[in-house]
């Protein structure tokens, strides 16, 4: 077996999931331009066409047609701006709040950390799916809605992750070195703990990417995320319950555009995982 | 020990004292939870008297104190859409969930360990390369994507399993896999990082130079250290399994706790909604609690302080 060098090139995997992230993020940005029709116009005299490879489906609606008559391909691609979008805002959010409250609370300590972790505990406490789904009933549905309650269920995983971090890098000795000559906490703060913090951070993030486009659909799914006629795969999947006997297509495509995205975004986080953490590398191999 | 269990059972209290917090204030969080649960077209004489009779009209410390010690004495009120108890309306469909729960735990401890173990064995072989990319797999799919494509398959295609309700043991496999599928992906990968690493400990090589046969040195050497962090955070997926009963009860119409908290935020039935949310909460703290002081028991290196 082969020892892990000092640095991983991405396999061809990780190359695919990178590629596969950058399709999202461009269909997220421009889907008019990609997006072969109109995901909201409705062509009743279109309805249920299966896909292209199927008899009865055509090459103008490659992915087939809805209940209404609206095209699945154009759907999912639209889709993707509200997975990609809620993610992005949602996990920056959370990050920004967690990731400060986790750094307050490992270095400085005191009464910050002790209400932040408090608070942690209580939430930890609830299934997150479940709060979120509460929380989303109570405020209502909507873009805005979800990454508020997205935001108020994932800044706990960043702000625990990342005091538990600070409080192994605040008991080494650079730390140490830097405040006996004299260099204030906020200084420190910058120019020692938080580029010691990026490892987790970085993987941190991967993770709640992943879980946030899944409690995003889950949400759509439920009829508690996006509303119609706005596509999401998980409100694309809400319609598509009725339809699992008839036209499979429906609940097929919007359900592995999620899988699929999580994948890329799980491989990526793994990787930039395995290259940062040390301990990993210097794993020795066991042959039997 | 007992210093350690104290401790944690002190924990264990307050947390459950926040979680009552959160149950009771969720319904607050919109500002007026009077409008949230009568209909639209309610007239204001309705509006008021609703307010006067549910108590909404007294400050929210009281409202508050009073939830704390109906909650303490088993009394969250009356469900205002089967017009129960709901305290009664969630035990009896405690069973129902616990069961699921339970059979997807086993069923996700079942797969995934041995499955960890295999692929750490044969790290960076065939088996290992499946497994692994079962579990990443597994990790991204959506439980309720699952579910529906199980009932796509088995259901609609194969007509070899019941897609919803209860009754025979064969209707709680379809949601059984669905829920088990990502806990167990999560257990074999940290069953398989375990035991990487336990199978680069000296011990395991001492236990190999000293003539043990592979099987042995696995099983009982190497197996048994890398279960422990695996035991930890069964813990934790019982949360998991817990939040996502929520999902796969309401795609296979299974009878448990979370279709009737999901039918109970929908329907805008919050005496029912706090009930269920504070009692699910409180169960998996002390399922928590319970599973902390096993593995303390169990493994005297943890420290109890």
């Amino acid at each position: 077996m082969t020892r892990r060098g000092a640095l991983r090139l991405p396999g061809i995997s990780v190359l695919a999931a990178l590629g596969l992230l950058a399709v999202a993020g461009v269909l997220a940005v421009v889907p008019h331009a990609i997006a072969p029709a109109d995901p909201i116009r409705v062509d009743v005299t279109r309805r249920l066409l299966p896909p292209l490879w199927i008899s009865g489906g055509s090459i103008a609606n490659p992915l087939g047609t809805d209940q209404l008559g609206r095209d699945v391909l154009s759907r999912i691609i639209h889709g993707t701006r509200v997975s990609v979008f809620v993610a992005a805002l949602a996990v920056s959010a959370a990050g920004a709040i967690g990731i400060t409250l986790g750094v307050s609370s490992g270095f400085f300590g005191g009464w910050i950390d002790r209400i932040s972790m408090r608070v942690a505990d209580i939430q930890l406490a609830f299934p997150a799916i479940l709060l979120a789904i509460a929380l989303a009933a109570v405020l209502g549905p909507g873009f805005w809605k979800v990454i508020i309650v997205l935001t108020a269920t994932g800044w706990v995983n960043f702000a625990r992750v990342v005091r538990g971090a600070a409080l192994t890098v605040r008991a080494q000795e650079f730390v140490e070195a830097a405040r006996g000559i004299g260099a204030r906490p906020g200084r420190i703060v910058r120019r020692h703990i938080l580029p010691n913090l990026l490892g987790p951070m970085t993987v941190i993030a991967t993770l709640e990417v992943a879980r946030v486009i899944i409690v995003e659909a889950s949400l759509g799914f439920l009829g508690l995320g996006v509303q119609p006629p706005t596509p999401s795969w998980g409100n694309m999947l809400s319609d598509a319950r009725a339809y699992v006997a008839t036209a499979w297509w429906l609940p097929t495509f919007p359900g592995l555009a999620i899988a699929l995205t999580c994948l890329s975004v799980n491989l990526v986080g793994d990787w930039i995982r395995d290259t940062l953490d040390p301990r990993l590398r210097n794993l020795r191999s066991f042959d039997l | 020990m007992q210093r350690f269990i104290a401790r944690r059972l002190l924990d264990a209290i307050f947390v459950v004292f926040g979680v009552s917090f959160v149950a009771f204030i969720l319904v607050h969080l919109s500002g007026d939870p009077v409008l949230l649960m009568l209909p639209l077209d309610a007239s204001q004489q309705q509006i008021d008297e609703f307010r006067r009779r549910m108590g909404f009209d007294r400050p929210l410390l009281v409202q508050y104190l009073r939830f704390l010690s109906g909650a303490v004495q088993g009394d969250f009120g009356v469900s205002l859409r089967f017009d129960q108890p709901a305290l009664r309306l969630v035990v009896e469909r405690l069973p129902a969930t616990a069961g699921l729960a339970l059979v997807s735990l086993v069923l996700a401890a079942g797969f995934g360990i041995p499955a960890g173990v295999v692929a750490a064995v044969g790290r960076g072989h065939g088996w290992d390369v499946i497994i692994r990319t079962l579990a990443l797999v597994g990790q991204a799919v959506p439980i309720f994507w699952l579910g529906i494509m199980l009932i796509l398959l088995f259901g609609e295609r194969l007509h070899l399993l019941p897609t919803s309700g209860t009754g025979t043991w064969r209707h709680i496999l379809l949601p059984a896999v669905s829920l088990a599928a990502y806990s167990a992906a999560s257990i074999s990968r940290l069953q398989r990082s375990a035991m990487l690493d336990v199978l680069g400990r000296e011990y395991v090589t001492t236990a190999r130079a000293k003539g043990l046969s592979a099987l042995t040195v696995i099983i009982r050497h190497a197996l048994r250290n890398a279960l422990i962090p695996v035991v930890t955070i069964i813990g934790l997926q019982m949360g998991t399994l817990l939040g996502g009963a929520i999902i796969t009860e309401t795609i296979f119409a299974w009878p448990g706790v979370g279709r009737l908290s999901l039918q109970a935020i929908q329907s805008r039935d919050y005496v029912l909604v706090q009930a269920s949310v504070f009692i699910v909460a409180t169960t998996f703290v002390l399922i928590n609690l319970v599973v902390d002081i096993l593995y303390a028991a169990l493994d005297p290196r943890i420290a109890y302080d």
